[in-house]
């Protein structure tokens, strides 16, 4: 009996997965001080040993590197010399026995989400919703987002602190709207539903709405990433609530195979079967000023307590419970609500508590008050070949114009073979719109400055002859 | 034989025609204005030949359904792989997708559609 009873704990304690819990938003639910101490999460993640420029090996602990690179290199194989090796992306219809994309990309979030709890406990990952409504208007959109998103105290200053190259809203299309959703939730095929998910606009708009880097295998460096696979993950937290229908042909992952260390930490094996339930790491969705946390069972398997915090209503029952000897903690800024199907058991720890002064409590690193703007770009290839396109010459144009550099930070010079007596300048953002037109008279080389306020990204310059309205050339420019 | 041959010409001339002549297909190639090598070409899901510099590809002609839900660029050069989201609101008969960058540190294909 006693050897039946010792297997059975020895089968209990080494199947376990690993808890940890988060309330995660729409970030426009975000406090001020919740978004603050996100946006600097992302930088020490960066530098977990926090040993600033004195890091001999700055790789060994930076975490959104390890990731980012991680996703790069196991993209897709699909079209490469051997396309039967594991990856990430694209693997339906043709390769279910290949297939992870869903799970692999929620083990990366937990992941990512785990390490930013160890700066500050009361952290869950935010999501960004994408889904706009029919016929809306791009302008307006990428003025919300630059508005609330991509803000300083927020996602804005990392495109410039690691070389990003965001493009925000150039691809004018991409993002999805109410009506892409219903082809893809009405599917209840689980691999069908993953397949439309993956390949149309609620998971690639944004990648391709926001550009730069997030446009391409290296996306995980954008810390947008990460709020925008959070809300994928949501979509189908969101089918999978209603199908329960969810299930993998793999039993383990890329990376979550019990063979890939990171920063000391071999990371455990993970069947994406066993994450089909977004409970299972304690995640709870909320949306429209509500959280409801039910269904659950507080372990304290990661966490000494587990923090479930967010600024509106918290409402929770329905057999969640918190066993004798675990913790809890609920903090909203405005309403606990504590229904039927409620249990702290006797000698439990919960807490319910009210945030009166509204903050989240950005110190972090034991103590010592979280530093902003850790500049550290990846690798950027500064040496980037000159794009130049050449639109159709007016046949009897003999000028040669040189422009410079390529890419700017500032300004451009431009170099006429011969004078103009007339030339038109005009800079168009890749939207088609012109942001800057200037005339000058009987030149041969122009200084085009005050360039240094514009985003980074791509624009083209056109140079005209004004007296016979007609472009000598059209030359794409990327500004850092 | 030869009138088979014509007879098979005329029917697949036809057909290509009326595909194209249906809004939901385009011609896609693609030119290679860098100076590396491009290989494993692949764009919306439909593979193009390598490309030295300054070689195009042939044509090939892809539904707009593929394009929608297939709207991913991928190449190999100097032994990278690149993988892009890209745009699937093609509207024309005929592109010709001219790389004129490749980012190495970023995966960023700089492409201009002609």
């Amino acid at each position: 009996m006693k050897k039946y009873c010792f297997s059975i704990l020895f089968i209990f304690i080494f199947s376990s997965i690993t808890f940890s819990q988060a309330i995660r938003k729409e970030y426009k639910e975000m406090t001020a001080s919740e978004r603050i101490a996100l946006r600097d999460a992302f930088y020490q993640l960066r530098d977990l040993d926090n040993d600033g420029a004195g890091d001999a090996n700055p790789n060994d602990d930076d975490l959104i590197n390890d990731l980012g690179d991680f996703h790069l290199n196991f993209f897709s194989f699909d079209n490469s010399a051997d396309p039967t090796q594991p990856d990430l992306h694209l693997n339906l219809p043709d390769e279910p026995t290949r297939e992870i994309f869903l799970a692999w990309h929620r083990a990366m979030i937990f992941e990512l989400e785990q390490y930013m709890q160890d700066i500050n406990p009361n952290i869950g990952m935010p999501y960004w919703n994408t889904i706009q409504p029919n016929g809306f208007d791009n302008n307006a959109v990428i003025a919300d987002a630059l508005a609330t998103l991509f803000t300083t105290d927020f996602m804005g200053p990392f495109d410039a602190d690691w070389s990003l190259g965001r493009n925000i809203g150039a691809q004018v299309n991409a993002l999805p709207d109410v009506n892409d959703l219903p082809s893809i939730f009405n599917q209840t095929d689980f691999f069908t539903f993953s397949n439309r998910l993956e390949r149309r606009s609620p998971h690639n708009g944004a990648h391709r709405w926001v550009g730069g880097v997030m446009q391409t295998s290296a996306s995980a460096r954008d810390p947008v990433f990460y709020l925008h696979h959070t809300f994928v993950d949501k979509l189908w937290n969101d089918w999978e609530v209603p199908n329960q229908n969810s299930s993998y042909i793999k039993t383990d992952m890329l990376r979550y195979d019990g063979t890939y260390t990171f920063y000391g930490v071999t990371k455990p094996l993970i069947n994406p079967n066993d994450i089909v339930d977004a409970k299972v790491y304690g995640t709870f969705y909320a949306e429209n000023q509500l959280a409801l946390l039910e269904d659950y069972t507080v372990s304290n398997t990661y966490n000494s307590t587990e923090n479930f915090y967010y600024q509106y209503t918290i409402e929770s029952g329905n057999n969640f419970t918190i066993p004798n000897t675990k913790d809890c903690k609920f903090e909203s800024v405005n309403e606990i609500l504590l229904t039927p199907g409620f249990l702290s058991e006797t000698g439990s720890n919960f807490i319910a508590k009210i945030d009166t002064d509204n903050d989240i409590n950005t110190l972090a690193r034991n103590g010592v008050e979280s530093k902003m703007g850790v500049s550290n770009p990846f690798d950027v290839n500064l040496n980037t070949q000159i794009i130049i396109f050449n639109e159709e010459l007016a046949a009897d144009n003999v000028t040669i114009i040189k422009s410079f550099p390529n890419p700017f930070t500032d300004k451009v010079y431009i170099n006429l073979s011969k004078e103009i007596k007339s030339c038109k300048i005009k800079i168009y953002n890749m939207m088609g719109k012109v942001i800057r037109s200037e005339i000058y008279e009987n030149v041969t080389s122009i200084e085009l400055d005050g360039l240094y306020d514009l985003s980074n990204g791509v624009y083209v310059l056109e140079v005209s002859d004004s007296t016979i309205e007609k472009p000598l050339i059209v030359r794409r420019l990327i500004k850092l | 034989m030869k009138k088979h041959l014509i007879l098979l010409l005329f029917v697949f001339t036809t057909s290509c025609g009326n595909s194209l002549k249906n809004n939901n297909f385009i011609k896609i190639s693609i030119y290679n204005n860098t100076q590396e090598n491009i290989t494993n070409i692949m764009l919306y899901g439909n593979k193009f030949k390598n490309l030295k510099p300054s070689e195009k590809s042939n044509f090939i002609i892809i539904s707009q359904d593929y394009i929608k839900n297939n709207a991913i660029f991928t190449l190999d050069s100097q032994g990278k792989t690149f993988n892009m989201y890209i745009d699937n609101t093609l509207s024309k008969k005929s592109y010709t997708f001219q790389i004129d960058s490749l980012n190495i540190k970023n995966r960023f294909i700089y492409y201009n559609i002609k």
